[in-house]
């Protein structure tokens, strides 16, 4: 995937934050593959949650991937919702396996 | 006796409420492939109880999995010849519902690198049930029944001839 189209992603997921400001809930990172089926870029997004737990009922799950979707629809062929804790989201994400696939929303300053 | 898409619901989701402790890796893992598969031998058991008990076996392995997953998107996106009409929102919740299900079941069965919590075994057996109780629901109703027909002749590779 071209960088301009990573870059794309980011700013629409940017947009999505800034309309979920205020709530429990934000995109916090993505990662992007290649799906043959779709013929093209699948994401993979990570939201985070403030509370304490994740409010794992479908209807709430959906609900935020939706709101992906309408940001991101015809940038990507799919997405994908994962949901965490923050501490969750650092025992997780925060590590080696994850440090070159993930792109976080918004980038932390040098 | 219960059906097998029944049973591996039903195991899918003993194994994230263990009677001690909080449930392994394993189990959430075998929990999101069990919950897949309840989805799948439901579709399957949709497919192949059309036909006499003699042939159900042999039967009910032909849809696979790669079928299933371009045969859900196809109709998601109305591009099935066997529909003529605009997918049911219940169709396209089953379809949405197979593909992400899917995903989670490939990725945990071969992704080493995910961390798995219970929210996602959870999400996991949720979607199945509603998967398996919108196939009821389609097939409750004699014209909807057409649209779990389409999506097994999809997921057969069996496309509609031009009408």
């Amino acid at each position: 995937m071209r960088n301009s189209e990573i870059i794309e992603i980011r700013d629409r997921l940017v947009a999505l934050n800034s309309e979920l400001q205020g709530g429990a809930v934000f995109a916090r990172s993505f990662y992007l593959e290649d799906d043959a089926v779709f013929e093209g870029p699948v994401v993979h997004i990570i939201f985070v949650t403030t509370e304490s737990e994740v409010d794992d009922s479908l209807e709430t799950l959906d609900k935020f991937c939706r709101k992906a979707n309408d940001q991101l629809g015809d940038s990507v062929s799919y997405i994908y919702c994962i949901y965490r804790t923050e501490s969750d989201y650092q025992a997780d994400f925060e590590n080696d396996n994850w440090n070159t696939v993930l792109r976080l929303v918004h980038e932390q300053a040098a | 006796m219960n059906k097998l898409h029944d049973d591996l619901l039903l195991h899918a989701q003993s194994l994230i409420a263990p009677s001690q402790g909080r449930p392994a890796q394993a189990d959430l893992r075998r929990s999101i492939s069990a919950s897949y598969y309840s989805a799948f031998h439901c579709l399957c058991y949709v497919w192949s109880n059309k036909y006499s008990s003699g042939l159900r076996h042999h039967l009910s392995r032909c849809p696979d999995h790669l079928a299933i997953r371009k045969a859900a998107n196809k109709l998601m996106k109305g591009n099935s010849g066997w529909i003529s009409t605009a997918p049911s929102d219940t169709l396209v919740q089953i379809c949405d519902d197979i593909i992400r299900l899917q995903e989670s079941r490939i990725s945990a069965d071969y992704n080493i690198a995910m961390h798995y919590r219970k929210v996602d075994a959870k999400e996991a057996t949720d979607r199945a049930q509603r998967i398996i109780q919108n196939i009821q629901i389609l097939q409750g109703s004699a014209a909807s029944t057409s649209e779990i027909d389409a999506l097994i002749l999809e997921s057969l590779k069996i496309t509609c001839p031009a009408r």
